[in-house]
């Protein structure tokens, strides 16, 4: 069975993730964490259920935080997203990102949710209260 | 060809196909079999791309049968 560094099926550590990016050269860590909320265009979100084609996710997710460290000459970068179901105000994906300044801290970790959303193969499934669900696009 | 069918198109076919057909060359003859056999599953496959060996692929890449095809709609992770 293939080992998937950046999807997990668990919940998100966040604090030990956080941990693992202090490092003496950095001055500026940034940790996104994208959260599910509970309501969606006016209905009430029970959870969000995530899939991936796991091993290009997983690929893709890799090659997305190798540009952004280049581009960006990051010290430390990480992601993570979550599968299966997530429930209410738990962490969907982390991005984690470290560099000698913030500003570049703030920039690299935004370049990477955005192409994590747009560009990873992983999909939304949003289940309301109400036991309707929808698939979700990101643009 | 092995097909694999993820999120949304779940709604419309299996997780997973086998489709023999010799004809079967490029993306776009794919998606014309795939509408074929279930043609309410047109305005997402046209919002598709196809992917072999975890790559994306172009309309000039020739199918071969023993390809294992993933069809992947538009992403919504995060």
């Amino acid at each position: 069975m293939m080992t998937l560094k950046h999807l997990t099926y668990s919940t998100i550590d966040i604090a030990q993730q956080l941990s693992l990016a202090h490092n003496p050269k950095s001055g500026g860590i940034v940790l996104f964490s994208g959260e599910v909320r509970n309501h969606h265009k006016g209905k009430d979100v029970q959870s969000i259920s995530y899939e991936a084609h796991e091993p290009m996710a997983d690929m893709m997710i890799a090659d997305i935080i190798n540009d952004a460290i280049t581009l960006y000459h990051l010290e430390y970068a990480y992601a993570q997203h979550r599968l299966g179901n997530v429930e209410i105000s738990e962490s969907a994906v982390v991005v984690i990102t470290a560099h000698s300044h913030r500003a570049n801290a703030y920039e690299a970790n935004q370049f990477i949710i955005d192409k994590i959303k747009t560009e990873a193969p992983i999909w939304k499934k949003e289940i309301y209260i109400d036991g309707s669900y929808y698939w979700g696009i990101n643009n | 060809m092995k097909i694999l069918v993820f999120a949304v198109l779940k709604e419309y076919f299996p997780s997973t196909l086998q489709i023999n057909d010799d004809l079967i060359k490029n993306c776009t003859q794919l998606k014309k079999h795939l509408i074929s056999l279930n043609n309410d599953a047109e305005p997402v496959l046209n919002s598709c791309r196809f992917a072999v060996n975890n790559k994306f692929i172009t309309e000039e890449f020739i199918l071969e049968s023993n390809d294992t095809i993933a069809i992947i709609p538009p992403s919504s992770g995060g």
